[in-house]
């Protein structure tokens, strides 16, 4: 192995390093109806504000909702099959060494900021936003914190989510 | 129904967010996400390479269909903070439960919030995710 431990920690200097810059290139993506209906569908959420224009208007909005969660999802890029990784994401991250076997998707959390409708425009911008080495009951893990900014074309902050990975 | 500022501390709500979860709604949520990592839609990969005993669902699903809960108990456009941990697998044929407690009524900034507990449970009484929401009721 080329990154034989010097020390104990999991986590190499020049990864710490990392914390506070962006760990992708931002993402604009606009917000169609029928990606956040299929997004809408898929988790089985059918609110008429999400379908039904009249149903969005009647509740007070401009135009069709999306739903809170679907922004994470609109900013995803298509990429073709040859750059989609093994585990199924799509290349392009920038790479962060650990000395770790796995990692794991630990969870999520966001702020909903304001609204999101179909036809804005949305900015995401992912930083890297903690990495800290913790002691755990099978071990020392690594808890990777990610932030991710996502702004409409009005320059308002629509809301901001934070991945939470677990390596080890 | 939407919470409203008599909410209080203990109120609660659940709703059966899926019923004998199918590997095509785990297919859907893959292509409708861009999250296509083939433990969770191919059965070859996710038992003979991952080692697990059959493909599972995507946590970000389990997350999005328990959003569907909280909206319809909090009303649109209400839900300021929502956070998940995953707890365990969700798997094909799994029928989950996701309920919201009211633990808290606060005010800030003039407005009147409720912090809600969310839990997630199988079909078998385990807990599959916990989270944390906050939304505006007043």
């Amino acid at each position: 192995m080329q990154d034989q431990p010097t020390d104990e920690s999991l986590v190499p200097d020049e990864t710490r390093a990392l914390v506070g810059t962006l760990v992708a290139e931002p993402v604009r993506a606009e917000i169609t109806a029928k990606e956040s209906q299929r997004y809408a569908q898929a988790v089985g959420d059918l609110d008429p504000v999400y379908f039904d224009i009249d149903a969005a208007s009647a509740a007070g909005h401009p135009t069709l909702v999306a739903p809170p969660t679907f922004v994470t999802h609109a900013v995803v890029v298509g990429l073709p099959l040859d750059r989609i990784r093994t585990d199924g994401l799509f290349t392009g991250a920038m790479p962060m060494r650990l000395r770790v076997q796995r990692t794991m998707f630990g969870g999520e959390e966001w702020d909903f900021d304001a609204p999101v409708y179909v036809g804005d425009t949305i900015t995401a911008e992912t930083r890297l936003a903690s990495i800290d080495e913790k002691a755990g009951s099978k071990g020392p893990f690594v808890r990777i914190v990610r932030e991710t900014t996502f702004t409409n074309q009005h320059g308002d902050v629509v809301a901001r989510s934070r991945q939470i990975g677990i390596a080890r | 129904m939407p919470l409203a500022a008599t909410t209080k501390v203990g109120d609660s709500y659940e709703e059966t967010i899926v019923e004998n979860l199918s590997r095509t709604q785990i297919v859907q949520y893959a292509g409708a996400s861009g999250d296509y990592n083939p433990i969770h839609t191919d059965e070859v990969f996710a038992t003979q390479v991952a080692g697990y005993p059959t493909v599972f669902a995507h946590g970000m699903l389990t997350m999005g269909m328990t959003g569907k809960m909280l909206t319809n108990y909090v009303g649109d456009g209400r839900l300021t903070y929502y956070g998940v941990r995953f707890v365990r697998q969700v798997w094909p044929g799994d029928t989950l439960v996701a309920r919201a407690e009211v633990s808290a009524v606060r005010t800030e900034d003039g407005a009147t919030l409720a912090d809600l507990v969310i839990t997630t449970t199988n079909d078998k009484g385990e807990v599959v995710m916990t989270g944390d929401a906050t939304a505006r009721i007043g």
